[in-house]
């Protein structure tokens, strides 16, 4: 019991607000770990991942941005855009549409109940992002024996700094995907599937975006 | 929001996740369609309009994006004053828009405490064996 004695010292001397120590001890009481925290009327962890998303949209709008200056000033980037593999790229894609899929059914499985079904389209997603990287892999392998390496020219610099980018965020959140679901097998912070999947839809939607740009404006 | 709240608010939207996966799948062929047209400046585009519509579909309802309150919150002055709301069409649409005015709706969450109180530990707090919260006065 001595780890009770400072806390309760500590609050001693704070005002606590009147009426909400029963729920508070209704909620202490509660058997389940993963309680929510709301200083807002959005959970804190959803409310932190949005936050931290609106840092990562800096960063890849910033390069979407600056490569849409310089695409429009050099038509003749279309040639080069041709040597991409489109028929991977679009497999990606769909590769990736398939990963959000399986995340968002594990959070619909977490919300009734069903971690084991959870834990499965976890190791799904997983799956998909392992795809989506060997494919990525064979078409940096597949660039760089034509010759088209990171230093070949604007163009590729900016298709291995965009796809680079995207592809230590697909890795990135592959293992907060694994490390949420070794927690979630265990039936513990089960809120985080739905706060890992924002993050996964969202390396989703700058692919949604990076595949035409890179991949599909191949012409003038 | 409670856990109780929340749960009836992650209930209440049943979202068909698989119909808008077919549908993200069939505008993924749409694009690829439209890169084969003719008129470069057109298909462009066209091909960014489907990057468009897909992103708010993953962002909309993957991401929950579209049940998530509005963040008057962010704005706190500005649509609660009454010179603004004076104008009838800015009032007419505003008003429907953030019919919830969660400055004034808003009320602490059970959670609440446990939040302010950052610094008790967890096991301190939870239970004391006396069956009253260490963290009540």
């Amino acid at each position: 019991m001595s780890a009770a004695v400072p806390s309760a010292e500590t609050t001693a001397t704070l005002p606590a607000p009147a009426g909400h120590g029963a729920a508070a001890t209704a909620l202490a009481a509660a058997p389940h770990v993963d309680e929510e925290r709301a200083a807002t009327s959005v959970p804190t962890g959803r409310l932190g991942i949005w936050w931290f998303l609106a840092s990562e949209i800096v960063i890849f709008g910033g390069l979407i941005t600056c490569y849409v200056l310089f695409r429009i000033r050099h038509p003749e980037w279309g040639k080069l855009a041709a040597h991409t593999l489109t028929p991977a790229g679009a497999v990606n894609t769909f590769v990736l549409l398939t990963s959000s899929l399986c995340m968002v059914l594990a959070h619909e499985a977490v919300s009734r109940g069903n971690l084991r079904l959870a834990s499965q389209a976890m190791m799904q997603t997983i799956f998909c992002g392992f795809v989506f990287m060997g494919i990525k892999a064979f078409e940096y392998g597949h660039e760089v024996a034509q010759g088209f390496t990171p230093v070949a020219g604007l163009f590729w610099s900016f298709y291995y700094a965009m796809t680079g980018l995207h592809a230590l965020h697909v890795l990135g959140g592959m293992f907060a995907i694994l490390a949420v679901r070794k927690a979630v097998a265990r039936g513990q912070h089960v809120r985080r599937v739905e706060i890992v999947g924002i993050y996964w839809h969202f390396v989703d939607i700058v692919w949604i975006f990076l595949f035409p740009l890179l991949y599909l404006a191949s012409r003038g | 929001m409670s856990s109780e709240t929340a749960a009836a608010h992650e209930t209440s939207h049943r979202v068909p996740y698989v119909r808008i996966y077919w549908i993200l799948v069939a505008a993924l062929l749409v694009s690829l369609f439209l890169a084969f047209m003719e008129h470069h400046m057109l298909a462009a585009a066209l091909i960014f309009a489907v990057a468009l519509v897909k992103a708010g579909l993953v962002a909309g309802y993957y991401m929950h994006l579209k049940f998530e309150p509005r963040f008057v919150v962010l704005v706190p002055g500005f649509f609660a004053d009454e010179r603004i709301h004076a104008d009838p069409v800015f009032a007419s649409t505003y008003r429907e828009l953030f019919s919830v005015d969660h400055r004034f709706n808003w009320k602490p969450p059970s959670s609440y405490q446990l939040h302010v109180y950052e610094l008790i530990p967890r096991s301190a707090s939870r239970n004391d064996g006396s069956g009253a919260n260490v963290s009540v006065r």
